[in-house]
């Protein structure tokens, strides 16, 4: 029910572009071919962390082929957008002009709407289950991103590789042992595998490596398999070429 | 029937919420309770090593929103469409957002300190949200946050706001009338009344 067409011609208008262009907004603009019964999307985040908290929202969004604005602001325009927050904050998803705040709420309704949730009220419980866990630990991380002395940050991301993560990781391999499915609920993909995927491969292995998924090799697959999903693979290579990592 | 079984320590803390839902609509369920220093014999038997864990006929459920959103949606609490579901969950993540932000000032031991933080955490952050939720209230018109009927969402604010103007005094929704009603509307309703009448006292 949704259209097909590509979003090809809006990446080839933004390879166009000069540089410099990011100190202003950025839009990847729909293509011409609006199609009338599908919702106009717009995502609207900082440009600075590009993929921060709105991140796995435009996984879902590309992962389903579905079209949307994805607006970046520098954070000079921060104190003119965000009056018109619900809550003074970003990211936030206007769907046909309605306003709907909080990255997880987000990334809920996308994933509901366009056959990413579960299968059933179950499924869809433990992938809420699941993503909440990857809040939690983006929540965690904060504390030693924030740190300013180099030093203390170094040993703080140590014990929290060491203590926060390895411990996860040996519960989530238990988990995927049990489902034995090569997913993390039912027996396809899911928006809690993309956003295990954001967090373990596209933050913590470009990060720290590989070596702390060296025991958890059901993990590793999973994560190794959303990388290599098409409309995943297109988009990182587009995003990691555009938006180089920062961090 | 379905057999509920809510794990958690014996406080109301993050499963609160849960435990607000059942009882508002009524639904039988165990509220096992334990204390701290049992904690390590329930422990490992969690899924991530974490309470509160829902166990719907013997199948474990973690994470405490995820619980109460299962709940709401099973039991007619969650909205009455896909955005009105939605625009709930996104309430109930802005307060786990402030329950988050609570939890240094509730482990610091020195009171005065803790005092100033409450009082810091009061004007910097919860403040500037009541006036947006306020605003949101205002606009939606039925004196409850989502559409025209009471969600789980409503019963977050009251969770968390009750308690809230026990410690620090109801004035601290006087600048925000709706919210205010709300909570009080909340809190007066019979099986809720009820509840909090008998359930354990505990400081959390």
């Amino acid at each position: 029910m949704y259209c097909k067409t590509p979003w090809r011609s809006g990446f080839n208008r933004l390879k166009g572009q000069k540089a410099g262009r990011s100190r202003h907004t950025i839009r990847i603009l729909q293509t011409d071919l609006h199609c009338s019964n599908m919702p106009v999307y717009k995502l609207r985040y900082f440009n600075n962390p590009r993929r921060g908290r709105a991140e796995l929202a435009r996984l879902i969004l590309h992962q389903a082929g579905v079209e949307f604005e994805d607006i970046r602001f520098p954070h000079s325009e921060w104190p003119a957008i965000k009056p018109s927050t619900p809550f003074g904050q970003v990211p936030v998803l206007e769907v046909d002009g309605q306003v709907l705040a909080q990255s997880n709420t987000i990334a809920r309704y996308l994933a509901r709407k366009y056959g990413l949730a579960g299968k059933n009220d179950w499924e869809q419980a433990l992938a809420d289950m699941y993503a909440d866990n990857i809040n939690d630990l983006l929540n965690a991380a904060v504390p030693p991103f924030m740190e300013k002395d180099p030093v203390k940050q170094k040993e703080m991301y140590e014990k929290f590789m060491a203590e926060t993560i390895a411990n996860h990781v040996v519960l989530i391999e238990k988990q995927l042992k049990k489902n034995n499915t090569g997913y993390l609920v039912g027996n396809d993909l899911t928006w809690a595998d993309l956003a295990y995927y954001a967090y373990f491969s596209d933050f913590l292995e470009v990060k720290f490596g590989s070596a702390f998924l060296k025991d958890a090799p059901l993990l590793k697959a999973l994560i190794d398999r959303v990388k290599a999903l098409p409309n995943i693979k297109k988009w990182t290579e587009f995003r990691n070429s555009k938006y180089p990592e920062e961090n | 029937m379905v057999h509920y079984k809510l794990i958690y320590f014996n406080l109301r803390g993050r499963a609160e919420l849960a435990r607000l839902v059942l009882q508002h609509q009524e639904i039988v369920f165990e509220d096992f309770r334990f204390e701290r220093e049992e904690w390590p014999k329930y422990k490992a038997g969690t899924p991530f090593g974490q309470v509160p864990v829902l166990e719907v006929d013997g199948k474990p459920l973690a994470q405490s929103n995820t619980i109460a959103r299962y709940l709401a949606r099973q039991h007619g609490l969650a909205g009455q469409n896909d955005w009105e579901q939605s625009q709930a969950d996104m309430y109930v993540d802005c307060i786990h957002d402030l329950i988050g932000g609570t939890r240094p000032i509730i482990y610091e031991t020195d009171k005065d300190k803790q005092k100033e933080m409450f009082q810091k955490f009061l004007q910097d952050v919860v403040n500037p949200h009541l006036q947006k939720v306020e605003q949101q209230l205002i606009k939606n018109g039925s004196g409850f946050l989502v559409g025209k009927s009471i969600t789980w969402a409503d019963l977050a604010y009251y969770s968390f706001f009750s308690p809230m103007m026990e410690r620090l005094g109801e004035a601290i929704l006087d600048s925000t009338p709706h919210l205010k009603k709300l909570v009080a509307h909340v809190g007066n309703i019979p099986q809720i009344k009820k509840y909090v009448e008998t359930r354990p006292k505990t400081a959390l």
